[in-house]
This record gives C-alpha cells, sequence and structure tokens, in this order.
C-alpha cells in the first residue's frame, strides 16, 4: 500500500511496451504489471500521473480504463463520513481514560485540625495530592501504614477510594486519663539483679541503688506508711544489672553479599495480571522491589497494567570482612532479639566459641541493663 | 563509459577492483531463487506477457522465461519481476 494514492489502469490495445517505456523515462513510477491477454494490461500507477497518461496515450494508440483506487488518499476519502466520529469516539475515550487515572478530591475526615494538616502534608509527599497521577502515588496501604507510622496522635486510618477521589478517615488515640482509683500495687522484681537507677512515679522505694535484689523482692511499695493503711499504687522504672548467659550462632555467610546502594528501576506492561513485558529487560540483577501500577477507566480497573520494578546489582564477596566487628554486630543483634529491644548491654564476655566453617557458635556471659519491676496487687485480705 | 578502450577496462576490472558491471554498463542482473528477479541499469521493455518478458539491454536482451510472471515495479533504470521463472537467457546482436 502506498501512502500515494494509486490507481489501477487497464490499458487496451496498442502499442503498450513503447507506451509503458515512455513513462518510465518520463519517471513514473508503474507497479504490477500484468498481461491479461493479447490487448489487455493491467498495472497500478501514481493517480497524480493520470493527467499524464491521458496525454501520451494517443501515440501509442491505447486505450485507458481506471478501476480501483487504493493508497491512504483514496482510503480516506472512502471513509470520510464515518472516519472522523469513530476518531472523536476513540479520542474522547482516551481522555476519560486519561481523566479516570488523575486524583480529583482528597478529603480528610476526624481528628483534629492539627492532625489533619500533619496527614495532609504527608499525603502530598507519599504523591496523593489533587491533581497527580494515581500511578505516580504509593498504594493504599503503604499510605495508611506510612501515616500510622509517622503522625503518633493518630491510632487509625482508613482510606477509602471512590473513583478518582479519595476519603480518609482517621481517628486521634485519646491521651490516657490518669486512673486515679487504681488498685494499690507494689512493684517487684522479675529477675535478680544489682539495682542500677530507679525512676519512681509513684510509691515508696524499699531499695537502694546498688542492692542486689532476688526475684520476687519488692522494690517499690504502695504502703506509704508502716502500718500499711496508707495504700497507692505504685509506678515506675527500677534499672537494673542483670547478668545472663545466651548462646549465639552467627552465621558469615550472610555477609558474603554487598548491595549496591543504588537500585535500577525498570517498568513493565502486563495483561491480566500474566502476560508480563519489560521492554528493557533487567539482566541479572535481583528483584528488590515491584510495585503495581493499575490503570483505571471511570470506576473500573483495566486488565492492563504496569508495574514497577527495582533491581539492585549483586556484588560478589567484599574482599576484606571485618569479622571480629561483624561478628560484634551479630551477637549485639542477636542479644536484643533475645532480651527485648531496650536492653543495653554494658558487658560481654565469651566463655566458649566454637568455629565451624562459615558459623560460629558462641556461649556468652553478659551484663545488661533492664527495667526489672513487675506489678503486683497488695492483698488487702477482704 | 562507453568512451573507455576495452582493453583498459578489462585492466581496470581485472587489477583496479572495480565491478564489471559499471566499467562495461552492463546491466546487473539479481535472483533470489527462481521467484525474484531483479534488473538494474535496463534499457527499456521489448515485450511481456505471462510467460515471457524481454527487456533490452545495451547490446541485445534479456529473455525472462516462466510462470505467472508480473512486473511488480517499473522504473527508469531497474525492473522488478515476480513469479515462477524457469529460464532467463542472453540474446546479443553484436
Amino acid at each position: 500500500m502506498s501512502y500515494r494514492g494509486n490507481v489501477e489502469v487497464v490499458v487496451k490495445g496498442g502499442q503498450v511496451e513503447s507506451f509503458l517505456n515512455n513513462l518510465i523515462e518520463d519517471g513514473v513510477k508503474v507497479e504490477q504489471i500484468k498481461r491479461i491477454d493479447d490487448q489487455i494490461v493491467k498495472m497500478n500507477v501514481d493517480y497524480l500521473a493520470i493527467p499524464y497518461l491521458k496525454a501520451t496515450r494517443k501515440q501509442y494508440g491505447c486505450k485507458l480504463k481506471f478501476n480501483d483506487r487504493s493508497g491512504i488518499p483514496t482510503m480516506y476519502s472512502k471513509r470520510k463520513k464515518w472516519l472522523p466520529p469513530l476518531i472523536g469516539v476513540v479520542l474522547s475515550f482516551l481522555f476519560i481514560l486519561l481523566l479516570s487515572n488523575v486524583v480529583w478530591n482528597i478529603t480528610v475526615e476526624g481528628g483534629s485540625p492539627e492532625t489533619r494538616y500533619e496527614v495532609n502534608q504527608l499525603l502530598d509527599t507519599l504523591g496523593l495530592k489533587e491533581g497527580n497521577w494515581v500511578q505516580n502515588m504509593e498504594d493504599i496501604s503503604t499510605i495508611e501504614r506510612e501515616i500510622m507510622n509517622s503522625i503518633d496522635e493518630v491510632s487509625y486510618v482508613g482510606i477509602s477510594k471512590s473513583g478518582s477521589s479519595y476519603n480518609i478517615l482517621i481517628e486521634e488515640s485519646e491521651t490516657m486519663e490518669q486512673n486515679v482509683n487504681r488498685d494499690p500495687t507494689n512493684l517487684v522484681a522479675s529477675k535478680a539483679g544489682t539495682v542500677d537507677s530507679m525512676f519512681i512515679v509513684n510509691g515508696r522505694p524499699v531499695v537502694q541503688i546498688n542492692d542486689f535484689v532476688e526475684k520476687g523482692d519488692v522494690l517499690v511499695t504502695g504502703e506509704l506508711d508502716e502500718d500499711g493503711e496508707v495504700l497507692t499504687y505504685a509506678e515506675g522504672e527500677v534499672i537494673a544489672e542483670v547478668w545472663y548467659e545466651v548462646n549465639v550462632e552467627v552465621d558469615f555467610s550472610q555477609y558474603l553479599l554487598a548491595l549496591t546502594p543504588d537500585a535500577t528501576k525498570r517498568y513493565s506492561v502486563s495483561l491480566f495480571n500474566s502476560f508480563e513485558w519489560m521492554p528493557r529487560g533487567a539482566g541479572d540483577r535481583r528483584l528488590l522491589l515491584s510495585q503495581d501500577r493499575p490503570i483505571y477507566f471511570l470506576n473500573w480497573e483495566l486488565p492492563i497494567s504496569f508495574h514497577e520494578h527495582y533491581f539492585y546489582t549483586e556484588e560478589e564477596a567484599i574482599s576484606e570482612v571485618d569479622l571480629d566487628n561483624h561478628i560484634h554486630q551479630a551477637v549485639e543483634e542477636q542479644l536484643k532479639r533475645q532480651l527485648g529491644q531496650s536492653v543495653d548491654v554494658t558487658y560481654q564476655k565469651v566463655l566458649h566459641e566454637e568455629r565451624y566453617s562459615d558459623k560460629v557458635k558462641l556461649e556468652m556471659f553478659v551484663k545488661v541493663l533492664e527495667d526489672i519491676t513487675e506489678e503486683q496487687i497488695i492483698d488487702q485480705g477482704d | 563509459m562507453k568512451h573507455i578502450p576495452s582493453k583498459f577496462s578489462r585492466w581496470l576490472t581485472n587489477y583496479g577492483m572495480l565491478p564489471k558491471d559499471v566499467i562495461y554498463d552492463y546491466p546487473r542482473v539479481t535472483m533470489i531463487g527462481n521467484i525474484h528477479l531483479y534488473i538494474e541499469n535496463h534499457k527499456g521493455l521489448l515485450s511481456f506477457d505471462e510467460t515471457t518478458i524481454t527487456v533490452k539491454q545495451d547490446q541485445g536482451k534479456i529473455i525472462i522465461q516462466g510462470k505467472q510472471l508480473v512486473i511488480k515495479n517499473l522504473l527508469a533504470e531497474e525492473i522488478v519481476i515476480e513469479g515462477v521463472i524457469d529460464n532467463v537467457s542472453w540474446e546479443s546482436s553484436t
């Protein structure tokens, strides 16, 4: 098919060969020349050359008949009636498609104005912003998590999406009311240890710094006088030095892969979530994270969606691994996992060490500073 | 390049590494299997039908025989023939 209009010409009689030679000498491009019988020849000619054909045909005694026209100009003129409305419909569909993927309206409900403002600010940075592409924003559960994590006052976030508008409902946590009528309690030691420091909010301390306490010993009492008549609740922290013997296993193999800090971003398109096509392959990089970016049409999610993938390049081992430092870090991590995140390791000593090919087993003695208080209700005997 | 003496033109193609079709002003004929034939530097169409196409060249004519022959493209310098080509022969007038 030619982008210029073509005409099928039937030439009858005369000296067709000479006629053709004359045509090509004058630069007319002739295509698909076919002899039907002795008299008739069919061929395709550019339709702009028709006047020239008509002018020269008499010299060679040919009769011309013009049949089909083809090529884009003729195709257009044939479809003149219904093509523009069709193009219009397609364009308007595209327009709706485009607009369906824009965030139009965001309403934040609930909470105090300050919190709402803070939430709004945060939403802006997460891409949930009026006029933004839906594909450019983080997905809803990420936004919810992000709000919950970064704004302390918010205790619940619900994001509901209706069409291209988003409604964000926030619930603020109410500050705990001081319960004056609490039951009288003591604080007792949950573990044996040496008291390092105390912070008593309410009650009467019975131990002193550097005292050694056994498990179950009373640390802070709710009895304010000796006779046990004035009772209150005990509240506070008693930080004590506690000893542990722990077994730690450190695996070296996990330190053999180093990550390069910058991830490579790749886009892919998928149909029905199954046929995925990534124009620029990821090579042998390792997938770090992929995010789905659905495409909307009005309220519906289209089966076509595109995805964002982040890859990182894996590099072979760090040439010089500071093993001792790594052991130290890994031990600290494992201790925190075993004893709780808030503990403060003050002293550690390896009692026994055993090394395999890429594992180290350690038996350790550690001193840790932690809060050992445990609440215990004072039995009033009634 | 008719003015190049024949001795010199032979020398040019043998030792000067120049293609023969350029030096001798011959048509260049290229075939793809037996379905496609391409002639450059022809001097006009002499006669044609479904089984025989005769193309004029400098010192004679090229006769293409076959079945269902169609001239796909016809230009001043080149001609493209498609169909089932059985025979391409050369008729020299000199």
